[in-house]
């Protein structure tokens, strides 16, 4: 579905990323793991169209999109929730989520996936008159995700779901996110929390300074004794 | 002093300050939605004005009924402005942003100089003209039309920034212009939106002034000035506030003048501006970040 071929990327000059190659397949859960500054969320940033490439080539869909702009890849079925969610943070729950659904305009279709939103987080519907900068951290997270979804997306990509939230709530977000999953979304994952991101992972990417230094299934990862000795202090 | 002529004077300056405030959500819209400041806003409105008074003038149209076209020619200038300049300076330094508008407040003002000569010109004899007399109040009825017809367009960029999906798109820019690409939103179209609903503010107040208000090249100089004064004080990107902002300046610029003298009326909002930028940098209406 998605594939990355050798991409490059750099801020003014300085390379973030070299020579990345990551293929996304229907139906999975991706995860990209490493440490912070490696580059993970600059991988997603040029998968939504933030980042301009260097060198290489984003094919999604069997469509090259790599020179497309940014605002016209979601209707594409491409979405990212972005790390620190980045919510419209003077615009109540409510109106949040119609954005996330701006390239769509079949109405009856829009307040399905609203219906579905607020099954997946009812608190959003008690709350959708407030302001989104008012709600708590994990409530912030699961608008983010809300609004993602509300563009009916095929690829689902989450930066640090877990960022900024109670513990108690990372599960709920993580197990939210294999719901989702389970309904036949593919999702793309970049989490700071290895052992949880990997173990709901199909299959998992490492990435060290800009490069991606180690791949296999979840399971796979988990046993690595590399990855154990650097990520979960086994 | 007699409460007939000071009812008369603060209700004078409502319907002024009801103008004022439409130029400033002009100006509040654009800085709003990326933080550039226009230096040019002034010259939108001035440009209206001569657009009311050459319809008329040459067509025997009334301003009442050439409003919507201006509106329109006024919309799509501001939109041009923005894909030909300020597109190119949207991540430029503060500096170079202001170095612009203002180069094209000179370019607007020299330009209406130059064709239109820097006379004093006057709508005569409009649909809306004369005065009528309420309760022993004498009142112009342009101004009143001028009034009516401002908060009516600044009701409707209430509206269409607050119930409508593109206006939800442009305050969504405005937050955060990213995030707003990620949910397919085209950052350029709404920033030309944003300039030509800017523009379109000005032009229309300008029409609605033209009718009582004499029309010459500078004439945006003043209302420019004003406007900055209702924005800061509103809060910016606000459109309520403008609007309580724009009274506020309209009463007390009137009742200043009839106090202390009407020479002094500029200065005596400047030092309400000054003033409130002491005590509350973050505008009445504001809210600190």
């Amino acid at each position: 579905m998605l594939s990355l071929q050798n991409i490059a990327i750099a801020y003014n000059g300085v390379p973030a990323i070299h020579d990345v190659s990551i293929d996304v397949n229907e139906g999975e859960i991706v995860a990209l793991v490493g440490g912070n500054g490696n580059g993970k969320s600059s991988t997603l940033r040029a998968i939504a169209g933030l980042n301009s490439l260097a060198s290489g080539r984003i094919v999604f869909g069997g469509q090259d999109i790599t020179a497309l702009q940014a605002h016209r890849r979601p209707a594409l079925g491409i979405c990212l929730v972005p790390e620190g969610r980045r919510l419209f943070p003077k615009l109540t729950v409510e109106k949040n989520l119609m954005l996330g659904a701006f390239t769509r305009r079949d109405t009856v279709e829009i307040a399905q996936s609203k219906d579905y939103v607020f099954e997946l987080f009812p608190i959003l519907k008690e709350r959708r008159k407030q302001i989104a900068g008012t709600l708590s951290g994990g409530q912030q997270q699961m608008l983010a995700i809300g609004r993602g979804l509300m563009a009916k997306p095929r690829l689902l990509m989450l930066d640090e779901p877990s960022w900024g939230i109670a513990p108690k709530l990372v599960t709920k977000i993580l197990d939210t996110i294999q719901q989702i999953n389970a309904s036949g979304l593919t999702i793309l994952l970049v989490e700071q929390n290895v052992k949880r991101a990997l173990e709901i992972a199909s299959r998992g990417y490492v990435l060290q300074t800009g490069r991606v230094v180690l791949s296999g299934s979840g399971e796979d990862l988990l046993c690595n004794s590399e990855i154990q000795k650097a990520y979960l202090g086994i | 002093m007699n409460g007939e002529i000071l009812l008369q004077t603060l209700l004078s300056g409502i319907l002024i300050g009801l103008v004022y405030a439409l130029v400033a959500v002009g100006l509040s819209v654009i800085y709003g939605v990326m933080e550039i400041v226009n230096f040019a806003h002034g010259e939108f409105l001035m440009l209206g004005m001569y657009s009311s008074f050459w319809l008329f003038a040459l067509f025997a149209l009334d301003p009442l009924a050439t409003l919507p076209l201006t509106l329109l020619l006024l919309f799509g200038l501001g939109a041009l402005v923005y894909r030909f300049t300020i597109k190119r300076i949207v991540n430029a330094p503060m500096l170079s942003q202001i170095f612009v508008t203002f180069g094209l407040m000179i370019l607007f003002r020299g330009g209406a100089q130059f064709f239109w000569k820097p006379d004093f010109r006057t709508v005569e004899n409009s649909l809306v003209s004369g005065n009528v007399v309420i309760n022993g109040l004498y009142f112009g009825i342009p101004h009143i039309v001028a009034a009516l017809g401002a908060v009516v367009a600044t009701g409707a960029v209430w509206w269409f920034i607050n119930r409508t999906r593109l206006g939800a798109a442009l305050e969504a820019t405005a937050q955060d212009k990213e995030a707003a690409q990620l949910m397919g939103i085209p950052s350029h179209w709404i920033f030309a939106l944003a300039w030509g609903l800017g523009a379109a503010c000005a032009g229309v107040a300008g029409v609605l002034l033209s009718t009582f208000f004499p029309i010459f090249p500078e004439v945006g100089a003043n209302f420019c000035l004003i406007a900055f004064v209702v924005v800061a004080l509103g809060g910016f990107g606000n459109v309520t506030g403008a609007l309580w902002a724009g009274i506020i300046v309209g009463v007390v610029e009137v009742l200043g003048g009839f106090w202390i003298g009407p020479e002094y009326k500029l200065a005596i909002v400047l030092t309400l501006f000054l003033a409130v930028i002491l005590v509350r940098p973050q505008g009445l209406m504001g809210r600190a970040e």
